[in-house]
């Protein structure tokens, strides 16, 4: 970690005198690597799309390392998170120390609006594309979108976005609602910018009536239990639901995957930058990433292993994209979809 | 018109309480016949059976020489064509005046101009006139047993039932809709059935009364029989207010069991001897004041309630309630001697003595 | 002891009589403060945010077409399956009356948006039913989204009110009115129709505002059933709106959404004020209640009224159980794959923890709030004389008329102004708000009964006028209180749709969490939830039925 992080945690701890001499165990950190015993502290708030139960496994291996850190939940969708953001903001201040949500876009917005706070961590051995180059924000798992099939009902999966707008998936598809869903609304932009796909592949999809769910989640679960035997859906539910006993699999495309990377940031107006940091950085270390990996997400680390079943970061094709243009025609994009799948 | 015949008419009920055992009675055409009795008596009982809200688990009821009502065969209530008035009139508050009177000719399906004219005519037969259009909420309590009274009779039913009919109308009120309904039913040649538990109501309005105890009918006659010859003690104690005491009758007379008094047989009124109950009937009893003779003869006034006719008493003589009729009105705690001049003797069934 | 006790100065009478214009001052701007302030505050937003223009916006028109439908649908129908339900179970020799009334009553324990979750399990596309029906006839029976499936829920759910509230007035009207009739020659149906049912009408209307009013409020049923078909009524657009920043200004947008269906609310109340006002007074008796005799009519009806009363309480809670023991979506039915994690791992969760003691302390407070609140209402209303006594009471009963949701959105508005924003303590006195009426209503009929003769007799023996209030009448409506404030926790407890609107992070209820569990897809876990509340609000009828023997 950084000399300015040991600074403003040399300020913190003698705010924190008097709790710390109480003798509190310190050695409850016993993977800390870094920082050398030093205690982090305070009581910081997160603003996360991130699964409850996902999100609640995270705050507690966080707290095996950091256990004086107190993380505050308040998990939703990301449309849901940007909105109360918003009102927040027209009201006062962001109420929250550290967004963990689907999509880079937001956070460019944010920095745009300076109520991000640079980061302080160690981006060594992470994904060159998930990190800022400014530095506001960083990714923390890959999260790429995918098809999923119920086993029981489909025997041969689609294995392309074309194959989807083949009549035989009429009323047989269903995917996320990019109103509520950060990730279903960045992928949207991400096929209409796409020359392979765009907007006729839009139209010819939106020809065979999918069914719009609100989520990734209940699109999972429709897939899982055959409500609609084929989903566009992110990869790691398909995994959870498939380690569960769903007869559930994924199949990634072949013109390539529109991915997410979750990123982290920190909020400018935090009173709790210390604990703040120290999350984010965990998030992308090596524990952090060895935890997202058995939570099934791909990770952000080329030094960590995918999850069982998931091709290497190496094999895995990745739609590309230009982030800024992403950022330019989402709204057009969510529009678009949603006169086309009304 | 037509008569009413019940036969052996018995009902129990699911759990197992009998409300009525083996009633006859033949109610004649155009007659009015009253159901007395105390409450739990069946007199509600036996009326509601007649009008087929309760079927009759033995015996069976006729009407008009038609079987109405037989274990497990009956014809429902509006099949029976009757007329009934309820103890709180029961006029729907929902329809006017007309309305409610209108409403069994409609289900009658009588055509519509003589529905008009029939309640025009039947709300002058109980003084109503001109009040149709009147919305119930607007009548007193009088007035609405009048509506109730010219519904029971719009359709010209061929009975008419009156249960406590007139019991929530106060006193001045309730007289003058006996006296109504004394002439108007006598003027229409009405077969009336009326249960009520007003005795003098009983008295005044009918041809004859059937006296219910426990079930059963006791006695049916006529209101003269009644008081004067009542068949059995409680017929005598229930409607007389008689003072019953148990005893035994020989040829020289009666003698009270566990009481000083003794009849000679000349005031006792009944056959048999042995032993049985007397009945004395307050009427019967003269109270005599500040009356010498012995410690035997002397008794003490516990009640006096002065009355139109005669003063209602009751004196306690050794330990026996003896109601009395007296002109004057005796002081509580007066001394007096009563004398009975007349006595009816009860002599034990078999079966029914203790 | 002294004599300074029985030797009463005259000015402390005074202070004393002061003492209470204080209390009744003070339950003016309390009542007034909570019900007054946020309906205010989103009728002054909405006509300064000028956003009328949107009324006409086609989302709006839609939603708000499609809340007048399933509301007014499914309050016709809680109305008429209220009306059979009072008439054979209060007025015919149907068997099993007494257990039947429990079953029937059974979705009255269970909050809607579990229902919600629970009926989905039967109907969902390719649940429970419509799976065996697909295996044998190749298509699903009926899929529970959209329209109907909300018409029936919201109909399951509002029944058993409507049941009550006929049931009581049934009651009230004597038998003889019917027995008139069957003597005057209607068959028992005929008296029915000609007598009865139109007696019934206040009751009939007034079940109908009443339900309509609240199904036009639920959230729940709407979004679990509607939003996956995008199926908007105007409570889950205003959710939408200010939860997912689908508009720019989501306050303005709402508030003025909240002014139509507060103006909808208006209506329904009027016409409710109009029919009671031609209601007509009958009179007591002591007639013996008479049943109506089915006779051939009796066993069917008996079979036909008991299948469905078991299949509403029965089919919910067996599926709520199937998904509840089952590993994961598409996973079948057997033996083999049946587990109880998803209760560990639902209980498990922080969120639940949260939203158990959030739900606990919120319903709890308001509870206590609203009882002594809602006591001293009654007890200025019905036990003193002033002018605008009516007033309060219509003031604090008013909220009752006014669907959850404009309740939500109207605090929602204030909570920045009044630093309530993101705190728990605006679900608070949004539930205070919107409950406090229950315990008015329990306590003004009791407080009404008391003689005044028994204050009077306090004022002799020497009591001021405040402490004959307090020693007399105040103690006696104390059980009628505590009986309010017990309804106001269980409906508190369970709520949802004020406190989807107004939750904040740390702030979430149970059923904010279920919601939650829900939205993400974990039905598994939602469903293991929702079956403990629901088993919960079973035992509350059993606890009623024990109570009823008694």
């Amino acid at each position: 970690m950084s000399r300015r992080f040991a600074v403003s945690l040399a300020g913190l701890a003698l705010v924190g005198l008097s709790a710390c001499a109480g003798g509190d165990a310190p050695a409850a950190s016993p993977a800390a690597t870094d920082g050398a015993g030093d205690a982090v502290s305070g009581t910081i708030t997160l603003y996360t799309s991130e699964p409850q139960a996902k999100v609640e496994e995270l705050i507690a291996a966080f707290n095996e390392t950091h256990p004086d850190v107190t993380v505050d939940v308040f998990r939703a969708g990301t449309g849901d998170l940007t909105a109360r953001i918003e009102s927040e903001l027209a009201t006062g201040e962001v109420q929250a120390d550290v967004l963990l949500a689907a999509d880079a876009p937001t956070f460019e917005n944010y920095k745009d609006q300076d109520l991000l706070m640079e980061l302080d961590v160690d981006t060594a051995g992470l994904l060159e594309e998930v990190v800022d180059p400014e530095g506001f924000y960083v990714g923390t798992r890959v999260i790429p979108t995918v098809i999923a099939h119920n086993t029981t009902a489909i025997t041969t999966a689609p294995a392309s976005w074309q194959d989807l707008t083949d009549p035989q998936y009429r009323d047989q598809i269903v995917m996320p609602n990019p109103d509520v869903s950060g990730a279903a609304a960045f992928n949207a932009a991400v096929w209409l910018l796409n020359d392979d796909l765009g907007e006729p592949w839009l139209t010819a999809l939106a020809a065979n009536q999918p069914v719009i769910a609100d989520s990734n989640g209940p699109v999972s679960q429709a897939v899982a239990s055959g409500a609609q035997p084929v989903g566009i859906v992110v990869d790691y539910l398909v995994r959870d639901l498939a380690d569960a006993g769903s007869p559930i699999a994924v199949s990634y495309p072949s013109e390539g995957v529109p991915y997410v990377y979750q990123p982290v940031g920190v909020f400018a107006n935090t009173d709790a930058e210390a604990a703040a940091m120290a999350f984010a950085d965990w998030l992308v270390s090596s524990e952090g990433q060895q935890l997202a990996v058995e939570q099934n997400y791909l990770p952000v680390r080329t030094d960590v292993d995918s999850p069982e079943g998931a091709p290497a970061m190496a094999d895995l094709e990745l739609m590309e994209f230009d982030l800024a243009e992403v950022q330019q025609r989402r709204t057009e994009a969510v529009e678009l979809f949603n006169r086309l799948f009304q | 018109m037509a008569g009413v015949t019940l036969a052996e008419v018995g009902l129990t009920y699911p759990d197992g309480h009998t409300a009525l055992t083996g009633v006859d009675l033949e109610v004649a055409d155009g007659e009015f016949v009253a159901l007395v009795g105390p409450s739990g008596s069946g007199k509600t009982t036996l009326l509601r059976t007649v009008a087929g809200f309760l079927a009759p688990s033995r015996g069976t009821v006729a009407i008009g020489g038609e079987p109405v009502a037989s274990p497990g065969a009956g014809v429902p209530p509006e099949g029976r064509r009757l007329g009934m008035v309820f103890q709180q009139h029961a006029i729907w508050p929902h329809m006017s005046v007309g309305a409610n009177v209108a409403y069994p000719l409609r289900r009658a399906r009588r055509p519509r101009a003589e529905i008009g004219e029939r309640v025009t005519e039947v709300l002058a037969l109980v003084g109503l006139d001109g009040y149709a259009d009147r919305n119930p909420a607007t009548l007193s309590g009088g007035q609405r047993q009048r509506v109730a009274l010219a519904r029971a009779l719009a359709p010209t039913p061929r009975v008419l039932l009156l249960d406590e009919a007139l019991s929530a109308l106060d006193e001045p009120l309730r007289d003058q809709l006996r006296v109504e309904l004394r002439s108007l039913t006598r003027q229409l040649g009405l077969t009336v059935i009326h249960v009520t538990h007003d005795r003098d109501e009983a008295l005044a309005l009918a041809d004859r009364i059937a006296v219910l105890d426990a079930g059963a009918i006791v006695q049916v006659d006529t209101p003269e029989r009644l008081l004067h010859e009542p068949a059995t003690p409680f017929v005598a104690g229930f409607l007389s207010d008689a003072t019953l005491l148990p005893g035994e009758l020989t040829d020289s007379g009666f003698v009270a069991d566990e009481h000083p008094l003794r009849l000679a047989r000349d005031v006792v009124v009944g056959p048999g001897r042995g032993s049985g109950t007397l009945a004395v009937l307050p009427g019967d009893v003269v109270l005599h004041e500040g009356a010498p003779g012995g410690e035997e003869g002397r008794a003490e006034v516990v009640s006096s309630l002065y009355g139109r006719t005669a003063s209602d008493v009751i004196v306690d003589w050794h330990g026996l309630r003896l109601r009395a009729e007296s002109d004057g009105r005796p002081v509580v705690g007066a001394r007096v001697r009563p004398e009975v001049r007349r006595a009816l003797f009860y002599p034990d069934v078999a079966g029914t003595a203790g | 002891m002294s004599s300074a006790v029985t030797v009463r100065p005259a000015p402390r009478r005074g202070w004393r009589a002061d003492s209470f214009t204080g209390v009744r001052v003070i339950v003016w701007l309390v009542t007034a403060g909570v019900v007054l302030t946020p309906l205010a505050a989103m009728v002054a937003l909405a006509v300064q945010g000028d956003q009328f223009a949107l009324l006409g916006s086609e989302d709006v028109v839609v939603a708000a077409r499609n809340s007048v439908v399933t509301s007014l649908a499914s309050a016709i129908g809680a109305v008429a399956v209220g009306t059979y339900l009072a008439i054979v179970l209060d007025h015919t020799d149907l068997r099993g009356r007494a257990a039947l009334r429990l079953f029937a009553l059974s979705p009255m324990f269970i909050p809607p948006f579990v229902g919600a979750i629970a009926w989905l399990g039967v109907f969902g596309p390719t649940m429970g039913v419509n799976r065996v029906w697909s295996d044998g006839f190749g298509a699903p029976l009926w899929n529970i989204y959209g329209a109907d499936g909300i018409i029936f829920l919201l109909t399951v759910h509002s029944y058993p009110l409507a049941y009550l509230i006929i049931g009581a007035a049934l009651r009230r009207i004597p038998s003889d009115l019917e027995q008139a009739a069957r003597i005057a020659g209607a068959s028992g149906v005929g008296a029915l129709r000609d007598v009865t049912i139109p007696l019934l009408r206040p009751a009939l209307v007034a079940s109908f505002t009443l339900t309509f009013v609240s199904n036009l409020a639920d959230f729940g049923i709407p979004a679990i059933i509607g939003l996956p078909e995008r199926y908007y009524t105007l409570a889950t657009l205003i959710y939408r709106s200010i939860q997912s920043g689908t508009v720019a200004a989501p306050l303005s947008v709402v508030s003025t959404i909240g002014v139509a269906l507060l103006a909808m609310a208006v209506v329904a109340a009027l016409l409710d004020a109009r029919v009671n006002r031609q209601h007509t007074e009958l009179d007591s008796t002591a007639v013996v209640r008479h049943r109506l005799d089915l006779a051939g009519a009796r066993l069917p009806l008996s079979a036909l009224t008991w299948l469905a009363a078991l299949a509403i309480t029965v089919l919910p809670i067996v599926a709520l159980a199937t998904q509840a023991v089952l590993p994961a979506p598409g996973v079948p039915l057997a033996w083999e794959h049946l587990t109880l994690d998803n209760f560990g791992r639902a209980l498990g969760l922080r969120s639940t923890q949260v939203g158990v003691r959030n739900s606990l302390m919120l319903a709890g407070l308001a509870a206590a709030i609203c009882a002594v609140l809602g006591l001293l209402v009654g007890l200025v209303t019905t036990r003193t004389r002033a002018r605008g006594n009516a007033l309060l009471n219509g003031l604090a009963i008013l909220p009752q008329a006014i669907p959850g949701t404009v309740i939500a959105v109207g605090w929602l508005i204030v909570a920045p102004t009044l630093g309530l924003f993101n705190t728990p303590w605006l679900i608070l006195v949004a539930y205070v708000m919107a409950f406090l009426a229950l315990v008015v209503q329990a306590v003004s009929a009791p407080l009404r009964g008391i003689p005044v003769t028994l204050e009077e007799a306090a004022r002799a023996s020497g009591a001021t006028q405040t402490r004959a209030l307090f020693d007399i009448a105040l103690r006696l409506a104390i059980p009628a209180a505590v009986t309010g404030g017990a309804m106001v926790f269980l409906t508190a407890v369970r709520e949802l749709t004020i406190s989807a609107l107004l939750r904040s992070p740390g702030t979430q209820t149970l059923g904010v969490a279920i919601f939650d569990l829900q939205q993400a897809g974990n039905y598994n876990a939602s469903s293991a939830l929702s079956l403990l509340v629901t088993i919960v609000g079973l035992l509350g009828i059993a606890l009623l039925a024990g109570r009823e023997r008694n």
